[in-house]
């Protein structure tokens, strides 16, 4: 089993071809921390707050970046986005949200809950180079080597 | 001298009797005469005959003069006696008047007889008016004591010199509490006050003293008590002295009560003249005889003076005197009174005041009418506050808005037209009951608290309040409440000035959900176009993304194999997705054509489930024909296959979407000259409260859900449509997480009316 203490991604996507073309987009430059993909918003919570089948992951070892769909079943991308925001333990997760639009009425939403950045479908480098730049995170990891 | 003299001759020889007889006869005309001759018959005679004159022989040979005249001197002493005698004899003389007789006269000179007589009869006459007189005095004195002394008024003589008192009576002793011999040892300065002797000394100097006139004194009893006298004098003469009698009148009592009225008319005339109302009394002839002051005020004289003796006529010489007048006549020739007449007339400064009067008629004991008393009130002020009442309740009774006043309770004591014109209540149907009556029991309880906290606490409170009319209809009111206080600031009633604003309320009402409607649609629109964005984007990043990977020459041929097919998967979602878009645009433009034709139902049913099994082998579930659709005859209807066909795809695709495991069944059957065709799955289920809001436009349950299942929203809304496009209705039941079953109805042919 992966080890997911070691997870320094976490993509938030449940339409696999979409997660398919961001991990392809990260890949290809070199970005090779460790990616996970949780499919809806509860299984998001669940990974980040080390409950139901997370239970086991280390609450310390947090992810150092969440890509966060905002189209989501079960629980809404928004509020997976509030339960890491308004928690004290994760509020300084930083958090990149994906949507399929610009003109995304959420994106306004999702600043005043807290988001970091915002990228737009479909991925593609120079958007995820500018979202990172937003918030400092690229050379986070880039620069910071993997722990094992 | 017409009285007959009776003579009784004492005689034994006739013929002397009758010589005595005609001298007697020769002085005196009238006269009777007795002759006796013994003791016996000169008794008897003198009880009987009672002589006024006696002529005795003084020798007898049974009786003797002197014995006679012996006789006579003690029976009837005052009796003339005459002797008459043949003897000259001077001791027969001097015996015989000594002993008492009146005369003697000798028989010899019997000529000198009548002249004695006469001069007998002339002594005793005077005689006997003097003994009368002497009687008649002392009896006199004896009357005049008693009355003195009896008298119950009482009465004194004093000495005018020594002013001593010489005579009380019983009455004066019995008054003054003196006793008889006090009273004598006292003078009349004695029973003075003090400060009265001076007055009296110099009075008794006086002529006016001695006039015999009425005059009033004080006197002091033995008791030390002042009383008020009147007293007449009289002068008299009293054992030789000059003296005064003196009447004396108590007239203690009388003064009092005299003193007593003038102090009772005098307070009467205070009070009268000092009474808010005017008061006046008139004679028979409407003269004014008393006016008070108030009365004067009105009249605006001075002084009672100026309309004394006066009447209305005169006094006030207008139509209000003539008005006055006439009234006054009719009360004094009627005698029925008058009761509270208003009067107006103008003061003396022109202003218009109004007065309430009474003429009551005054009648002697006997009924005749002497006159009237008049009373009356003003009653300006009553009537200007009337009048200002009146106005304001006018304005209240026509009053455009609502108005209803309770007391304190909360009991509804007034309601206006305009209440009974909204609410259909009379007044009769509410006053005396509870406001309360008008609630519709649809406001909150912490309504009406709010509402008696303010105005019991003197605040005005104003709200829109749903209440109840008379036939139960509710209707919108604006209330504005509060409440109304006396003088002392104390709350007495409660009113409330109503608006009924149901109609207002109904267009605000309409507006709202009008508004709400707009942004409702307005949201839906934003939402289905931030949704249809999505849709398109997804299939499109897919084509766009895995395009650029095909330009990778990371990538092996097998890779780009699979890339090509996601690439025309996506393709093809987006195609049904602009599809969809395409139809509704076309449907909610109304422009969809039908192209009827006939069409096999079971051919239609065997068609679809042949159709969908590929898909359903693939997610694993099953799809049939329900059993009774199995043994159904088939029924040919005319339709557009196209659509129903659309219709069916968009229903069992929904079905597939939310079917874990089971079966989707699909069917039909005749109903009501309609077929009813049906899709039921065994999947997720839908909420009741979701039943409508499926098939409306734009319209998805949850947005996070529909992504999990993929879907526009559209499906349903297109295929109400439809349906609704071929005539017929579209329905679902369900039950969460057991099963859905969608039906709609399709008619058997199309009716020309459509």
């Amino acid at each position: 089993m992966e080890d997911l203490n070691a997870v320094e991604i976490l993509i938030v996507e449940d339409n696999p071809q979409d997660a398919e073309l961001t991990i392809r987009a990260l890949r290809k430059h070199n970005l090779a921390n460790k990616i996970f993909i949780a499919e809806d918003g509860a299984e998001a919570l669940d990974f980040i707050f080390c409950k139901g089948n997370y239970s086991d992951r280390d609450f310390r070892k947090p992810p150092k970046v969440v890509f966060l769909d905002l189209k989501l079943p079960k629980i809404s991308g928004l509020e997976v986005l509030n339960e890491i925001k308004s928690d004290p333990f994760t509020k300084s997760l930083p958090v990149v949200m994906i949507t399929s639009s610009r003109e995304d009425p959420d994106i306004k939403k999702a600043y005043e809950l807290g988001v970091n950045s915002y990228v737009v479908k479909p991925v593609n480098f120079d958007d995820f180079l500018n979202a990172m730049s937003h918030t400092g995170l690229y050379w986070l990891l880039v620069n910071e080597p993997q722990k094992k | 001298m017409d009285q007959i003299y009776r003579v009784l001759l004492v005689e034994d020889e006739t013929h002397d009797a009758e010589l005595n007889i005609r001298e007697i006869r020769k002085v005196l005309q009238l006269c009777q005469f007795e002759i006796v001759d013994n003791k016996n018959n000169y008794l008897d005679l003198l009880h009987s005959y009672l002589p006024d004159i006696i002529i005795s022989d003084f020798n007898m040979p049974s009786f003797d003069g002197l014995s006679a005249l012996k006789i006579a001197q003690e029976l009837c002493p005052l009796t003339p006696f005459i002797m008459v005698t043949g003897s000259i004899n001077e001791d027969t003389a001097v015996v015989c008047m000594k002993a008492g007789a009146t005369d003697y006269v000798l028989k010899d000179s019997l000529k000198r007889l009548g002249p004695s007589v006469l001069s007998a009869l002339e002594q005793r006459k005077i005689r006997m008016e003097r003994i009368e007189a002497v009687e008649t005095i002392k009896l006199n004195e004896a009357k005049y004591r008693y009355m003195f002394h009896h008298n119950p008024q009482p009465m004194w003589i004093y000495d005018v010199e020594t002013l001593a008192f010489l005579e009380v009576n019983e009455a004066a002793i019995k008054h003054y509490g003196y006793g008889l011999n006090e009273f004598l040892s006292m003078t009349i300065k004695d029973i003075r006050p003090e400060n009265e002797i001076k007055k009296l000394l110099i009075d008794i100097q006086s002529e006016n003293y001695h006039s015999n006139q009425v005059s009033e004194w004080t006197h002091k009893k033995k008791n030390g008590e002042l009383i008020s006298v009147e007293i007449i004098s009289y002068p008299i003469i009293l054992n030789q002295r000059s003296a005064r009698h003196v009447l004396i009148n108590d007239i203690t009592e009388r003064k009092k009560a005299e003193e007593k009225l003038i102090r009772e008319r005098k307070l009467l005339r205070t009070l009268i003249d000092n009474l808010p109302v005017t008061i006046y009394v008139k004679d028979a002839k409407c003269r004014k005889i008393i006016a008070n002051r108030a009365d004067l005020e009105i009249v605006g004289a001075h002084s009672e003076i100026e309309i004394i003796g006066k009447t209305d006529l005169e006094i006030f010489n207008n139509e209000i005197g003539e008005r006055g007048y006439a009234d006054d006549k009719m009360v004094i020739e009627t005698g029925e009174p008058v009761i509270n007449r208003e009067e107006d007339f103008y003061d003396s400064k022109g202003t218009q005041r109004w007065l309430l009067t009474s003429k009551i008629p005054l009648t002697k004991e006997n009924g005749e009418i002497i006159g009237l008393v008049g009373i009356g009130r003003d009653i300006t002020e009553h009537k200007q506050a009337q009048e200002k009442i009146l106005k304001l309740s006018k304005g209240i009774e026509q009053s455009p808005a609502s108005i209803e006043i309770t007391d304190t309770n909360g009991i509804i004591e007034y309601i206006n037209p305009k209440f009974t014109e909204t609410t259909g209540y009379l007044p009769e149907d509410v006053i005396g009951k509870h406001a309360r009556i008008l609630r519709s029991d649809q406001m909150s309880v912490e309504t009406y608290n709010d509402l008696w906290e303010t105005i019991s606490s003197g605040g005005i409170w104003r709200k829109e309040l749903l209440n109840k009319k008379k036939d139960g209809t509710k209707f919108w009111e604006s209330v504005t409440l509060t409440s109304i206080k006396n003088e002392k600031g104390i709350i007495t009633n409660y009113i409330a000035i109503k608006e009924d604003i149901t109609e207002r309320k109904k267009m605000q009402v309409e507006l709202i959900q009008a508004k709400e409607k707009a942004e409702e649609s307005d949201r839906l629109k934003s939402a289905f176009l931030a949704n249809m964005s999505h849709e398109i984007r997804t299939p499109l990043n897919s084509i766009i993304g895995f395009s650029e990977l095909l330009n990778d020459s990371d990538f092996d041929e097998d890779q780009k194999s699979d890339f090509i097919k996601t690439i025309i998967d996506n393709g093809n979602s987006l195609l049904v997705i602009i599809s969809d878009i395409m139809d509704f645009s076309i449907l909610e433009a109304g422009q969809m054509k039908i192209r009827e034709e006939l069409i096999s139902t079971k051919e239609l049913i065997s068609d679809l489930v042949t159709d969908f099994s590929n898909k359903t082998i693939q997610r694993g579930i099953e799809i049939r024909i329900d059993q009774t659709s199995i043994k159904n005859d088939d029924v040919t209807i005319e339709s557009d296959l196209f659509r129903i066909k659309q219709i069916f795809n968009n229903l069992i695709g929904n079905a597939l979407k939310f079917t874990q495991t089971g079966f989707i069944e699909i069917g039909f059957k005749l109903k009501a000259g309609m077929i009813e065709f049906h899709v039921k799955d065994t999947g997720i289920g839908i909420a009741p409260e979701h039943y409508q809001t499926i098939f409306e436009r734009f319209r998805q349950i949850d947005a996070a859900r529909t992504r999990k299942y993929g879907g526009n929203g559209l499906g349903l809304a297109i295929s109400k449509n439809l349906v609704e496009l071929l005539g017929g209705t579209i329905r679902v039941e369900s039950e969460l997480n057991k099963y859905s079953d969608f039906s709609f109805t399709i008619p058997l042919k199309k009716n020309t009316d459509q």
